[in-house]
């Protein structure tokens, strides 16, 4: 009889055991994919760290007289290039990550957090993991969508419902598995890995979302490369596949700008976005985009660097220019520290645009030089320019002064025809003493008159008709 | 009389004048470009469409990029500003024999490989090319023809 009662004690204490070792199991392998997911970040991070990353604004490259598919393609790798150097997170000017690598502070960081949000669900103080992982929530979808796999946010949204599960609010677990689901995440939650309670939710939450849609994106300016909740789907405009109804993270990647939005998208919805960079960061470099690039130095290129510096968050600002000489193709890279102020300019033949991007991404670079293929320096040649920065400010000086000469010594010429014409009037009469005939004298000063009218007017034809402002074609194709 | 004489010579250097104004203002320049295979082997007989693109030497985006069916001649007004530096290229497309499962990113495709295209058919490739060298025309009518080859970078023309 009392071996009997012993025997059901235990049997009622090793339930609870039971179920405890499965969920410290279940734990564990969380804990260990958290690991795995941290481990390299954090690794990167501190490797980053210990070179003092600095962020850096990629500006744009004025590609000169290369063709706009490749020089999107040469700044798609020179960014690339520029974000793989230790000392640099690039980003463009209104502080979008350009590099993956500009997303690890703030992945290691969302990483952690939901490692703390699971850590509190297993010590069942499932109120607090619940706030936690509203906050990786949050975070990832304010700053971390450029990321390319969304693993991590499917993380925390699971472990959200799984918190609200414990506290038995159903219908707030529910919500939270639609907007997983929305997101067809890679791992849906399976007999094997959850209680088939929650299972079942998971089934109902994906059968309450109703009719699929789909999601046209167009981008302006040019074609942008678009991402859909972490998935590349290719160059917009496109449509994408159907998609649940939910919220969805966008992304459109031009090679000098990240554009981020979420949209919400009912059921059955044929949604239409347009994706275009804006805000003011975006608005000074349309600016002085629109000045064709004449703006390498004076105060208004100061000002503005520094404001987009402040708005990225940055400590300086990179841009680039693509030229050409003796057929061969250049590359220039100029830096501007943080208060806008010129610090150096690095050329090198296109072929080594590696070695100027190492060279350039050096917070301590400082100068104006040519980078050779021997890896020795010299002066930047002079290269073939259409819109060099100097040659810019000097047809702009040169032009002042030619208006200031022009205005000092206009008003003369006037005069001076006035006296010519008076000596031909004064001098008519003297000529008119030669000639006999009254009429024929007037005859030729009125001619003299009719021609300075003729003159004058093929002249103002010359200097004021508007310019035709556009070259005709016809083409005959094949 | 002499009043007379004076109205009349001064309207008639009017005219003169006003003549002079008009051809002046009336001075577009126009380029003709007939576009022909220089290689033999390129086949152009499927080619879905052109794609013609023109641009500027100063400016960031083209001044034209458009697409226009085989077999046609047409006519078009760019914003090529007389006196500027500009290129036409001319590329011709076919769609893809095994388009491949997801859109490839355009930015890093090479020039012959398949991409994504907003037209039918969805995945396509440039099956030739060729472009004119730097132009500048300030008044009148020119013609040159555009021979068009296997894709090889040739275009943009060195300055």
């Amino acid at each position: 009889m009392l071996r009997a009662q012993i025997f059901n004690s235990l049997l009622l204490l090793a339930e609870p055991l039971a179920q405890w070792g499965r969920d410290v199991l279940r734990g564990f392998q969380r804990v260990v994919v958290a690991i795995m997911l941290i481990l390299p970040m954090t690794l990167s991070a501190t490797v980053g760290t210990a070179h003092a990353d600095e962020r850096t604004v990629w500006f744009t490259l004025d590609r000169g007289p290369l063709a706009p598919s490749k020089a999107d393609k040469l700044e798609m790798e020179l960014v690339t290039l520029l974000g793989q150097q230790k000392s640099t997170l690039m980003v463009d000017v209104s502080g979008g990550a350009l590099s993956e690598r500009a997303l690890t502070n703030h992945a290691a960081g969302l990483a952690k957090l939901i490692d703390e949000g699971i850590s509190l669900l297993l010590s069942l103080k499932s109120e607090r993991a619940i706030q936690k992982l509203e906050r990786a929530i949050k975070l990832f979808e304010a700053r971390l969508t450029p990321l390319r796999n969304h693993e991590l946010l499917h993380d925390a949204m699971l472990a959200k419902a799984e918190a609200e599960m414990i506290q038995k609010k159903t219908q707030l677990a529910k919500t939270s598995l639609k907007k997983l689901a929305a997101l067809k995440p890679a791992q849906a939650p399976t007999k094997n890995t959850h209680e088939p309670k929650f299972v079942r939710l998971w089934q109902e939450a994906i059968s309450d979302l109703g009719y699929q849609g789909s999601i046209e994106i167009e981008t302006n300016p040019g074609r942008a490369y678009i991402q859909v909740d972490g998935r590349p789907i290719g160059p917009a405009p496109v449509t994408t596949e159907a998609l649940h109804a939910g919220r969805h993270h966008l992304v459109a990647r031009w090679p000098s700008t990240v554009v981020t939005k979420t949209v919400q998208l009912s059921p059955g919805q044929n949604l239409y976005v347009q994706l275009k960079p804006s805000g003011p960061a975006h608005k000074i470099k349309s600016d002085l985009l629109s000045q064709n690039m004449k703006f390498v130095s004076g105060p208004r290129l100061q000002t503005s660097f520094r404001r987009i510096c402040k708005i990225a968050d940055a400590k300086g600002v990179l841009t680039g220019k693509i030229r050409k000489s003796g057929g061969k193709e250049y590359i220039v890279i100029s830096r501007y520290r943080q208060d806008g102020s010129f610090q150096a300019k690095v050329a090198a033949e296109i072929g080594l645009m590696n070695k100027v991007a190492a060279v350039i991404a050096n917070p301590k670079t400082k100068g104006e030089f040519e980078l050779k293929a021997d890896g020795t320096q010299g002066p930047i040649p002079k290269l073939a320019e259409v819109t060099e920065e100097e040659d810019g400010n000097t047809q702009t000086v040169a032009a002042q002064e030619v208006t200031h000469d022009t205005s000092v010594t206009s008003p003369p010429s006037p005069s001076e025809n006035e006296l010519a014409n008076n000596k031909l009037i004064t001098q008519a009469p003297t000529q008119a003493a030669d000639v006999s005939s009254e009429t024929s004298n007037g005859w030729l000063v009125w001619t003299l008159v009719g021609l300075a009218v003729v003159g004058a007017g093929a002249a103002s034809a010359a200097l004021f008709a508007p310019a035709p402002q556009e070259t005709a074609f016809t083409i005959s194709l094949p | 009389m002499r009043r007379f004489s004076l109205t009349n010579q001064v309207l008639k250097y009017l005219t003169l004048a006003c003549i002079s104004f008009m051809l002046l203002s009336c001075n577009v320049p126009k380029l003709n470009i007939e576009v022909a295979a220089s290689d033999p082997n390129i086949d152009l007989t499927d080619v879905t469409r052109y794609r013609v693109i023109i641009r500027q030497l100063t400016d960031t985006y083209p001044a034209l990029a458009q697409d226009y069916p085989a077999g046609t001649t047409f006519d078009i007004d760019t914003a090529v500003i007389p006196g500027e530096e500009f290129y036409v290229l001319i590329q011709a497309w076919k769609g893809c024999e095994n388009p491949p499962n997801i859109c490839p990113d355009d930015i890093l495709a090479a020039d012959n490989e398949c991409r994504c295209v907003n037209a039918n058919p969805k995945f396509q490739r440039i099956v030739a090319e060729g472009c004119t060298p730097w132009l500048s025309l300030t008044k009148g009518e020119d013609t040159l023809s555009i021979s068009l080859s296997e894709p090889s970078n040739a275009c943009p023309p060195s300055l």
